[in-house]
């Protein structure tokens, strides 16, 4: 597919711009004016596997030209170093434009950064964040099996060291682009004798094209095969792709899992505050006037109350991370208030449309939550309230952890 | 800004006091078991300490505070179901101050700002009769007046014989003004019907030029008052219910390590963050006049209030038996929350009133 780059990136340049924000946001609404094509919701309506997979590089190359493909990373490891309130800025503008997502890129701009800052040699951090950062590489990230979900720390994946290497059996599930990556953040059970199940696990960066790695997609309700699980036959794993310390793995896992806590679900909630406006508009719009019905009126008001009450959240969590002081439990209360929020606010819309929105549509890739057909946004809302900790889990957290109830 | 919201707190810290000992739940039983209109002692006391002040102009008498200290007085007197008719004379003042006139201003603010009078206010609704005549002579009526009943001065809506929409100014204890008290199913605040009968009533008694966007930014200030009075309500309920589950053993362990309720807890706790959120910014918004002002303080009336139902319904069946019993706290917080649901709009009303500055709002930020 063919991707017209209409301005030369360089035409804008929002990193000479930083020592003022205003300018700096002129700057970042003004390169992606000029790079976002303004069809590419259209195009990626229907689009094949392999064109959504060539759009979204060619994205990332395009973040990557204009300096804001890694806008979070320090200076050190190549990225911008921009302060908080920048990143705000390009996500702002981003979802008032309604650009695209960068949805494959996540595991490998957030997760796998956020795991090797803190806990990777800096030889780890040489080779995999130059590779993101220079050559795009693909992250999954291999967390999940079928017999581990919430109860994830009795997962059964088995690494055993012999020698220079870790020799890895099991099964894997959930892996987002699984099929596309080049790694694989991966927690494995060194010990499986330890007392306590996390305290036997360990955390290894796997090579996705290692031999007896097998990665086989799975269709989701939706339609879209956007995850898949992934096997692993006698895999072997040169003992310097462990990070950390053997058998810490679960401890670095709770810094993989708080990196995508704050920036992302605040691009998305910027999102939806574009999109709301636009689906009013089309409730009012409508011949058979849908806003006359009560019902459907006030349900609507009401999630507007709430969306307003969970960007206040966002950013009142983004403020005290910035100083360091979040536990992390308040990124547990906003995720179950967004997912529930989410999966609401899509299901009202799915069913103001009548009959008419239940036709088959076909799927409009790379829009996250607002692709224009909300039976589909709908359907992919239930991502928010199982991945990442179902609501269930999120309940029980906040329950024990915020309100000091008693465990079971 | 840093020492603003320390100075809020501050003040809120010796509000709290002030209500934990002056209205503790022996203070409130005794209210209640009285037929008295209020709690003298405690309305007083608050005088003195200037609650009533600090949102009043600094030049008619007052502090000249913003919104959110409003917000942050009526949140802790929810939090402690106080018996004290602050809603009526908090509002009374609001109307004077946005369409009073410099010598009504000058006649009624610094006796409400001094806390000298509890007052009562209402909004137009068609349950009100008050009509003057052109000779000036008020007759009609107006049922269930929040705080009326221990009101000295009301500000009460009416319509001339042209039909056009007036407030009147009314001395409660004039003669030829009938004022019956109303108990209400929550039992912290009592209501009155106003009535009289070719009451005459001078210029200087009158608001007019009353228009739907006083009207309108009326029902704004009320409905904040009123979600804040809910949040801390149910803010209250929600921690004694917290600690009830922590302590209350049924099956040989704390009822609250059942998921059943450990989840509906959480539920309550998120949801509760969220609308404390909505209620400071909505605060916020009114303090820089912004024009979205109206349209989050009647969101915040309408979700907020609904809200604190929720938990407080909740905290009734959470709490088993004993929260069905009138000996436990949880009906005084329930009814209240009940009551402000009603008050100067349904729930209903004010989603309505949010959605019709929507589109607006969405056309200011496009």
């Amino acid at each position: 597919m063919d991707q017209t780059i209409h301005a030369a990136p360089g035409d804008f340049r929002p990193l000479d711009h930083v020592a003022d924000i205003v300018a700096f946001r002129a700057a970042v609404a003004g390169w992606l004016r000029a790079t976002v094509p303004p069809d590419w919701q259209s195009r990626m309506t229907g689009a094949s596997e392999d064109s959504y997979v060539e759009f979204q590089r060619w994205w990332f190359s395009q973040l990557k030209f204009a300096g804001l493909a890694t806008p979070h990373w320090p200076e050190t490891w190549g990225g911008a170093g921009l302060p908080l309130s920048h990143q705000i800025v390009i996500i702002e503008e981003l979802a008032r434009i309604g650009g695209p997502i960068a949805e494959m890129f996540v595991i490998s701009l957030f997760h796998m950064p956020a795991t090797l800052f803190e806990n990777g040699t800096p030889a780890q951090c040489e080779r995999y964040l130059s590779g993101v950062r220079d050559r795009g590489e693909i992250w999954c990230q291999g967390f999940s099996e079928p017999g581990a979900g919430s109860d994830l720390s009795s997962l059964r994946t088995r690494a055993e060291r012999r020698g220079d290497v870790f020799v890895v059996n099991g099964q894997k599930v959930w892996s987002s682009f699984g099929m596309h990556a080049d790694f694989c953040l991966l927690l494995a059970r060194t010990n499986p004798t330890a007392p306590k199940k996390n305290a036997g696990i360990s955390y290894f960066i796997l090579d996705m094209r290692a031999k007896g790695v097998t990665v086989r997609p799975i269709r989701q309700i939706t339609g879209r095969s956007e995850f898949t699980e992934i096997f692993l036959d006698n895999v072997e794993i040169p003992a310097e792709n462990l990070i950390g310390a053997e058998n810490a793995g679960w401890q670095i896992a709770q810094s993989t899992l708080a990196a995508e806590r704050g920036l992302l679900i605040f691009e998305i909630a910027e999102r939806m505050a574009h999109a709301l406006p636009r689906d009013y508009a089309a409730l009012a719009a409508r011949p058979d006037r849908p806003l006359e019905d009560a019902g459907l009126r006030r349900a609507f008001a009401k999630r507007f109350a709430e969306l307003a009450a969970v960007r206040l959240l966002i950013r009142q969590m983004i403020e005290t991370n910035e100083h360091g002081q979040d536990s992390g439990l308040t990124a547990a209360v906003i995720k179950l208030y967004w997912a529930q929020l989410l999966q609401n606010y899509t299901g009202l819309m799915a069913n103001a449309q009548g009959l008419a929105g239940q036709r088959a549509a076909r799927l409009t890739l790379g829009t996250g939550h607002n692709s224009g057909n909300h039976l589909t946004d709908y359907l992919q809302s239930f991502s928010w309230t199982i991945a990442g900790g179902t609501n269930e889990i999120m309940r029980t957290l906040i329950a024990e952890r915020i309100l000091g109830l008693p465990r079971a | 800004m840093s020492s603003q919201s320390d100075d809020l707190a501050a003040l809120r810290a010796a509000i709290r006091d002030v209500l934990t000992t002056q209205a503790d739940r022996t203070a409130i039983r005794k209210f209640i078991d009285s037929n008295a209109a209020m709690d003298t002692a405690l309305w007083v006391q608050a005088a003195e300490l200037g609650w009533f002040s600090l949102t009043i102009p600094e030049e008619d008498g007052g502090l000249g505070a913003g919104t959110g200290t409003s917000l942050m007085l009526f949140e802790e007197l929810g939090r402690a179901v106080a018996p004290m008719p602050v809603l009526g004379t908090s509002l009374a003042a609001e109307c004077l101050i946005r369409a009073g006139s410099p010598a009504q201003r000058a006649a009624f603010l610094p006796q409400l700002a001094a806390g000298e009078q509890p007052a009562a206010f209402a909004l137009p609704d068609a349950a009100c009769s008050l009509r003057l005549s052109d000779g000036h002579r008020l007759s009609g009526s107006i049922d269930l007046v929040i705080d009326a009943a221990a009101a000295k001065l009301a500000i009460l809506p009416a319509t001339d014989y042209a039909g056009k929409a007036l407030f009147v100014i009314l001395d409660l204890t004039a003669a030829g003004v009938m004022v019956e008290a109303q108990n209400m199913a929550d039992l912290t605040r009592r209501a009155a019907r106003i009535s009289t009968n070719d009451l005459p009533i001078t210029d200087a008694h009158i608001i007019s030029g009353v228009t739907e966007d006083i009207i309108a930014v009326m029902t704004g200030i009320a409905g904040l008052l009123l979600a804040a009075d809910s949040l801390g309500a149910a803010q209250s309920v929600f921690d004694q219910t917290l600690d009830y589950l922590k302590t209350r053993e049924q099956f040989g362990k704390p009822i609250g390590s059942f998921q059943a309720l450990k989840h509906r807890a959480a539920d309550h706790h998120v949801a509760m963050a969220g609308a404390r959120a909505l209620v400071e910014h909505a605060a916020m918004l009114s303090e820089t006049g912004s024009p979205d002002a109206l349209l989050h303080a009647a969101l915040c009336k309408a979700h907020v209030c609904d809200l604190a139902e929720t938990v407080a319904i909740d905290a009734v069946q959470m709490h088993g038996g004993i929260g069905f019993t009138w000996e436990h706290e949880c009906h005084l917080f329930l009814k209240r929350i009940l009551l402000n649901s009603q008050l100067f709009g349904t729930t209903a009303a004010y989603f309505d009133l949010a959605l019709a500055g929507l589109g607006d709002s969405f056309a200011r930020a496009a």
